[in-house]
């Protein structure tokens, strides 16, 4: 070697230096992820095409139910054929109101360096939502409380796979149900920095749920930057009611973003068929996007939907089953005609515990949207039993889980070609890379190395206890909400916060009769 | 499956009876109404037709979906057989002053939209002989407390999925209460979100987990309900 670094520049500080850097290494939050892959597809374009003529013709041979007199009026405005509550559309004013979607949208953050791009090109991870119960950190499953939603919220916050907190991943059930919604979004907002779900279900939780996010946005700035999502869910078969659309309406209305899920339970609320379910499906979401943009033209909205199959032993939902995925696959194919970015149900399981079935399940419903290419993975943390818990060992697995598909979505890159392809040269038949430069190099970036997935050897394991992933997990969500740190946020945006859930605690009754 | 042909009005009434199990077993409506309509003309009473006949056809429909031989869409067959039968003997059981297998109102609560649950539980109800009001979804206290008066049911089922809506079957109840006739009526409650410790802080007189134990505890407290009130 000619030109040996002099000391100075070759020496790096030893073991006190590399510990000091690994210790600081943490993993960043993950950014806007831009997709790299090619979707697959699962039916030709003829086929794509006869799914799209299908819902077409039923929103205007069978028509779509909107259950609210707002709706209705509106439809009736723009000449629609409107029949008591029922809706009859023709494909021009559809394909013309969807065509006033933006494309793409930013969501924004408290941390002004945080935005995540919304678009068919990129991937973004939330929470899982709407568990009525937890599984703790201790693996005990109950009720969830107020503050098991505090720790999900500062777990979101802390674990770097997270775009959107889920809001109401959980639910505070020692609330009284009328004042629930304001501190489920007095959380989001004071334990996470996220962009976030806010409540929707009617006028009222949809509106203090805005007025909140103002609290800590300003008024100004969501004229024109979006913080805050409203997930609207379709009544399958072909119904939108009046309770999802009031709540569309003031996120809309705010200038903030509107997820419109239909709710595929296959066989049970769709036709046994997968092709006709996708016809089904699409012809509401079709009704509802256009909807949103006919009350509000320009809303930033997703083409959302929730797809299970049923058992035909007993009604229940069950994911992982190769029919969701296939609907995942179409759905992508339909969303992409539109332009329109569309959401995934990333995670799901039935299974009552984080076991084998919650490990498959999750990973056919993570890789089938990955490789749709899909644009929002919701309820990518936690979702155990078909949503009735959240189980926080699974939660923090999920959120690595989401790095994993990050890379992968991000495909192939050819940004080190060559400079490996040398490596190949230098290293000739028989050696091996794992001392090379370019391995030095590239190591860390190149292969990712998960911390909660388990590569010991059965001796190695043992002698650490033996520990399975739910225990590794349950240790990890511990240890990560030890060393929570909150987000910043001004003190007289809390006061205010505080003050405003006070102020509609005084004028709301807490009882339901 | 036998492919030799069946006429009804040959078997003997043991195997007209074993033949109406298997009819319901396997949906078949017209055939239920024809066994039916036999068994009358043999001069069974309308109560012996409805228990040995379609009830114990249901019970055992009832037990293979439970065990998860039968599948959702074949129970549906099975219970829209015995509706069928039940049209027939309907009037006769009135007339004949009969005991009845019992009424039940069910719907979901205020604010709550899911009724596939309940649905499912309405349709198992009507298979097991029991006459149901279904009163839809979104039920305030006060559409339960008018159907109770016009209905005169024997038991109210609510069901929920929302943690948030299912307080409401505490507003409901305590309601029943304040009105004096809390104990008049079996109150059932049902709903995923549920369980057995929320239905005795409610106040309900059981959770059922899913529609094969709510027709069983249906019918359970029906068998005391007969026992202590034979004007029903
Ligand atoms: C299908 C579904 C919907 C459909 C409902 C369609 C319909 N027509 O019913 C739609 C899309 C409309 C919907 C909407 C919403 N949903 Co929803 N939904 C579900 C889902 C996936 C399945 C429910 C179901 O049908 N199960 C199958 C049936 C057969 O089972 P079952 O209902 O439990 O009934 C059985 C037993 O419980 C029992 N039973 C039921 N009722 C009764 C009554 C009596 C008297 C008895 C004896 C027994 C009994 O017997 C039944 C048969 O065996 C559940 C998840 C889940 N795992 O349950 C979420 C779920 C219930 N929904 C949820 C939420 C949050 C919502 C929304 C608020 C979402 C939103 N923001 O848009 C809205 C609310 C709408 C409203 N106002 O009610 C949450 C509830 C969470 C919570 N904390 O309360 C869940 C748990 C999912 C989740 N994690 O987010 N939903």
């Amino acid at each position: 070697m000619s030109a040996i670094d002099s000391p100075a520049t070759r020496r790096r500080g030893g073991r006190t230096s590399l510990m000091a850097a690994r210790g600081a290494e943490k993993t960043p939050r993950l950014s806007t992820i831009n997709y790299a892959i090619k979707p697959v597809e699962a039916v030709s374009a003829d086929q794509l095409e006869r799914i799209h003529l299908a819902s077409l013709a039923i929103l205007r041979e069978i028509g779509i139910d909107f259950r609210d007199e707002t709706a209705l009026r509106q439809w009736r405005e723009v000449g629609a054929d409107v029949r008591g509550e029922r809706v009859h559309l023709e494909p021009d004013m559809i394909m013309g109101l969807i065509s006033k979607a933006p494309r793409s949208f930013e969501l924004r953050s408290r941390d002004p360096d945080q935005r995540v791009t919304i678009s068919q090109e990129t991937l973004t991870f939330g929470t899982m939502q709407g568990a009525p119960n937890v599984r703790d950190v201790n693996g005990v499953r109950r009720s969830s409380t107020m503050e098991d939603l505090r720790d999900v919220n500062r777990l979101t916050q802390m674990l770097p796979g997270f775009h959107v907190a889920g809001g109401f991943t959980c639910e505070p059930t020692d609330i009284a149900v009328p004042w629930r919604h304001l501190h489920i979004n007095r959380s989001s907002l004071v334990e996470t920095n996220l962009p976030y779900f806010g409540l929707t279900t009617g006028q009222q939780r949809a509106e203090d749920s805005i007025a909140m996010a103002r609290i800590a946005y300003g008024e100004e700035f969501m004229k024109s930057n979006a913080v805050i999502i409203g997930q609207i869910s379709g009544n399958s078969p072909l119904v939108w009611d009046a309770t999802m659309l009031e709540g569309l309406r003031v996120y809309a209305e705010a200038n903030q973003v509107v997820l419109l899920s239909p709710f595929v339970l296959g066989a049970a609320n769709t036709p046994a068929d997968v092709a006709a379910t996708a016809a089904q499906l699409n012809a509401e979401a079709l009704a509802g996007l256009a909807y949103t943009q006919l009350a509000v033209p320009g809303t930033k909205m997703i083409y959302g939907q929730y797809s299970v199959s049923v058992s035909m032993r007993s009604g229940a939902p069950m994911s992982g089953m190769p029919e969701v995925s296939l609907l995942n696959v179409l759905v992508g194919q339909l969303a992409r005609r539109y332009g329109i970015p569309w959401r995934t149900t990333a995670s799901q399981s039935s299974a009552k515990t984080f076991d084998p079935q919650s490990g498959y399940e999750s990973a056919i419903a993570y890789m089938s949207g990955a490789t749709a290419k899909s644009n929002l993975f919701l309820h990518a943390g936690g979702w155990d039993e078909a949503g009735l818990v959240c189980c926080l060992a699974k939660f923090v697995a999920d959120a690595e889980q989401n790095l994993l598909i990050a890379k992968y979505a991000q495909g192939v890159s050819f940004d080190h070609f060559d400079d490996a392809l040398e490596a190949i040269r230098r290293i000739g038949p028989g050696g091996h890379y794992l001392g090379d430069a370019f391995t030095l190099k590239r190591f860390k970036e190149a292969f990712i190395s998960p911390e909660l997935l388990d590569y010991l050897s059965y001796e190695q394991w043992k002698a650490k206890g033996s520990k399975d992933m739910a225990q590794r997990c349950r240790e990890k969500a511990k240890a990560t909400l030890e060393s929570y740190e909150p987000p910043q946020i001004d003190v007289a945006v809390r006061e205010e916060l505080d003050a405003f859930v006070a102020k509609r605690q005084n004028e709301i009754s807490p009882s339901l009769a | 499956m036998s492919d030799e042909q069946i006429f009804l009005s040959e078997l003997s009434d043991d195997e007209l009876v074993q033949q109406m199990h298997d009819d319901l077993y396997d949906g078949l409506k017209e055939e239920i109404e024809e066994g039916t309509h036999i068994l009358l003309e043999r001069g069974w009473a309308p109560y012996k037709v409805l228990t040995e006949a379609l009830v114990e056809g249901m019970r055992i429909v009832g037990e293979d979906f439970r065990d998860g031989i039968l599948f959702v869409p074949e129970v549906l067959l099975s219970a829209n057989a015995m509706k069928a039968g039940m049209f027939i003997l309907r009037p006769l059981l009135a007339a004949t002053g009969a005991p009845k297998q019992g009424k039940m109102v069910i719907g979901t609560v205020k604010g709550d939209i899911h009724d596939i649950g309940k649905n499912l539980v309405g349709m198992m109800m009507e298979g097991a002989g029991f006459d149901v009001i279904d009163l839809g979804i979104n039920n305030a206290v006060e559409k339960y407390m008018a159907a109770l008066e016009e209905h005169q049911p024997d038991i109210i089922g609510m069901s929920a999925l929302l943690t948030t809506t299912m307080p409401y079957m505490k507003v409901v109840i305590d309601t029943m209460k304040e009105k004096g006739i809390r104990d008049d009526y079996v109150v059932l409650v049902g709903g995923a979100p549920l369980n057995e410790e929320f239905g005795k802080a409610v106040g309900a007189d059981a959770y059922c987990r899913d529609a094969a134990v709510a027709v069983e505890t249906a019918k359970d407290f029906m068998k005391r309900r007969h026992n202590t009130r034979s004007d029903r």
